[in-house]
């Protein structure tokens, strides 16, 4: 074994097909990618290259802006229930609590269903007419909160945000009970001799040892809600007049309608960019020595 | 692997087939009409035109297509109602019907070209369709003054309660199952619709009228164009065959079977025998035939940009926000991209 890790050339050979297989792709079309970006094309007639013309463009235009600023909205939606939120749950269930098991199933279970399926339902439940939020607002007697939810433009965002924060939270809570039973209960046993309540157990020992999972965590989730798209797509396509227009859905409409796969390949760079950035800062705000245990 | 493109294709006129065409993907269509005269004039006025670029054919329509109000027959009976015969005349049935409380149009919120026709149709009302050329020769701006005034007009119908409760949200299936359904009094939507409304419990108790100009100098001038047009593409072998099966798609025996049996506007100008052709259709020819201009919906105009955008615009104006301030968001985006 030993001969087989230390010697680097048979290192090479057995990475080599996934390397070949991530060249072609990823690595390639990424490539091509930012080669379009700087051309003005619809992929039929003759390009025509016109530098960072199409970024220009796109800091200047008011719907890529705003579906910047939808994003960030995301994330932001994102990172409050996929970490501090699927922590309490998952500290929750971590403390063998009866039923522990039937929750972790059960909260998990809506990440497994296929985004097009949550995106309908909830279209119904959003519904205002017959979807369960504005009959439930009419039963309490709150009519004068109803709202026709996904056509209203300052509401429709955050009304998906909330669909993907429910949809995800049990799928981040298991990652880290995974990572919370890796954690020796000897220090769990030692910490309560000594009088540590719970949430300073929770402070000293599970955070601190977790904060690795948690750093990969935090990655998953902002590059899962930069790149998001599905509930978008079907729950409002990104109208009322691109309230609710994501990067993606956005790129989705410039290339594939408009034709301008210039214009679309920036805003693929641009979203690459964002997510490589969103690694350096989770490694920056998770940063930990190695502890060995 | 080389791509296969199927030898015919659908396709959408206007600024829909251009890029393939000047991307070379299209064969060039115009010596085999020159060539077979009555093949040529087979066609109605102008249809052949909207799917030709730079004066050379790359297409051939089948349908013609036009905006019509459809209303409920038995509703303006029981009502006391008479199809209105100017927008005064309109704006009363809507008044009368919805005082008895029932929704006058049935109207879609989701969908941004349905409530976005109807804006047009009604700048047509007010302009003519001299705004639609200069718009589309670059004289005139999207936020025009009537560009404004038509959706403001809209907007205030739907203040009015003309529309059903709700309609901002709705999907064009959930609207047409209010026309459907015979909850609704009128809607106002493209007269292919009216093969589905035969069908559906609406059936024989449906007609059909131009909604009337909001100057009536300008009457007659609806939003329409041709539809389901087919191309050859540049990588089909056979041409003569391909090309001779377009001869039998847009024939005679075609566009009979087009119009009597599913209830289209041929592009042909072929003889209609009237007495094949069931009321509402009857209503839609006549509609057809009496049109003194046609204005294309935006977004085959213009495409997936401006055209898009007029539709977003439209239902933003819908969704409370000041016509004018989106109409210069419109005409700005129209700047920007032509820098694209």
């Amino acid at each position: 074994m030993n001969k087989v890790l230390g010697n680097k050339k048979s290192i090479a050979v057995f990475v080599l097909p996934a390397f070949i297989i991530y060249a072609i792709f990823v690595l390639v079309p990424i490539g091509y990618n930012i080669y379009v970006s700087f051309l003005q094309t619809d992929l039929m007639s003759p390009s025509k290259f016109v530098g960072v013309k199409n970024y220009i463009n796109l800091f200047k235009d008011k719907t890529f802006t705003g579906a910047l600023r939808n994003n960030i909205l995301m994330v932001i939606g994102s990172l409050i229930a996929h970490l501090p939120l699927a922590l309490l749950f998952g500290n929750i269930l971590f403390q063998k609590i009866k039923g522990s098991h039937f929750f972790q199933t059960v909260f998990f279970l809506p990440s497994v269903i296929c985004g097009v399926a949550v995106g309908l339902t909830w279209t119904f439940v959003y519904n205002s007419e017959f979807g369960l939020i504005n009959k439930f607002l009419e039963i309490i007697g709150l009519e004068s909160l109803q709202h026709v939810w996904l056509a209203d433009k300052n509401l429709a965002l955050f009304c998906i945000i909330i669909v993907v924060m429910w949809q995800f939270v049990g799928y981040h809570m298991v990652i880290q009970i995974a990572a919370m039973k890796n954690i020796p209960l000897s220090y769990y046993e030692a910490a309560e001799i000594d009088g540590a309540s719970k949430w300073v157990q929770f402070k000293s020992i599970t955070f601190p040892l977790i904060k690795p999972i948690l750093k990969i965590d935090a990655v998953l989730i902002i590059t899962g809600s930069l790149k998001y798209y599905d509930l978008v797509a079907v729950m409002t396509g990104g109208g009322p007049n691109h309230a609710t227009e994501l990067m993606s859905t956005y790129m989705f409409y410039q290339g594939f309608r408009t034709l301008k796969y210039g214009y679309s390949a920036a805003i693929g760079v641009i979203l690459l960019v964002l997510c490589m950035c969103s690694v350096l800062l989770s490694n920056f705000i998770f940063r930990t020595e190695q502890v060995e245990f | 692997m080389e791509a296969a493109p199927p030898d015919i294709f659908f396709t959408w006129e206007l600024s829909y087939l251009q890029p393939f065409v000047e991307g070379g993907k299209v064969v060039d269509i115009t010596s085999y009409l020159n060539e077979d005269e009555e093949w040529k004039n087979s066609f109605a006025d102008g249809t052949l035109d909207l799917v030709a670029y730079d004066g050379k054919n790359y297409g051939v329509p089948t349908q013609k297509s036009l905006c019509v109000m459809f209303y409920n027959k038995q509703i303006f009976e029981d009502n006391g109602v008479a199809v209105p015969a100017t927008y005064e005349e309109f704006l009363n049935v809507c008044q009368t019907l919805k005082d008895k409380g029932i929704t006058p149009m049935a109207m879609c919120g989701t969908d941004a070209w349905i409530p976005a026709q109807f804006v047009q149709q009604i700048a047509g009302g007010m302009a003519g369709d001299k705004m639609f050329k200069d718009i589309c020769d670059g004289k005139e701006k999207w936020n025009n003054a009537t560009h404004v005034k038509a959706a403001q007009e809209v907007k205030d119908m739907a203040d009015k309660g003309f529309f059903q409760d709700g309609y901002i949200g709705m999907g064009p299936e959930e609207s047409k199952e209010q026309f459907f359904a015979g909850k609704a009094a009128m809607y106002f939507m493209g007269a292919w619709e009216a093969a589905n409304i035969e069908l559906s419990d609406m059936g024989e108790n449906a007609g059909a009228f131009v909604l009337p100009a909001y100057d009536a100098q300008y009457n007659n001038i609806s939003v329409g164009s041709i539809d389901t047009s087919f191309a050859v593409s540049e990588t089909c072998k056979n041409r003569d065959a391909a090309v001779a099966f377009l001869k039998y798609w847009t024939s005679q025996e075609s566009e009979d079977m087009l119009l009597y049996d599913c209830g289209r506007i041929p592009a042909g100008n072929y003889e209609i025998d009237e007495s094949k052709l069931s009321s509402l259709m009857t209503d839609i020819i006549t509609i057809s035939n009496s049109q003194v201009g046609l204005t294309p919906w935006w977004d085959r105009q213009f495409g997936a940009g401006e055209g898009v955008e007029f539709n977003n615009t439209c239902v933003a104006v819908l969704g409370g926000e000041d016509a004018q301030t989106a109409f210069d968001a419109l005409q700005q985006f129209a700047e920007d991209n032509a820098d694209r």
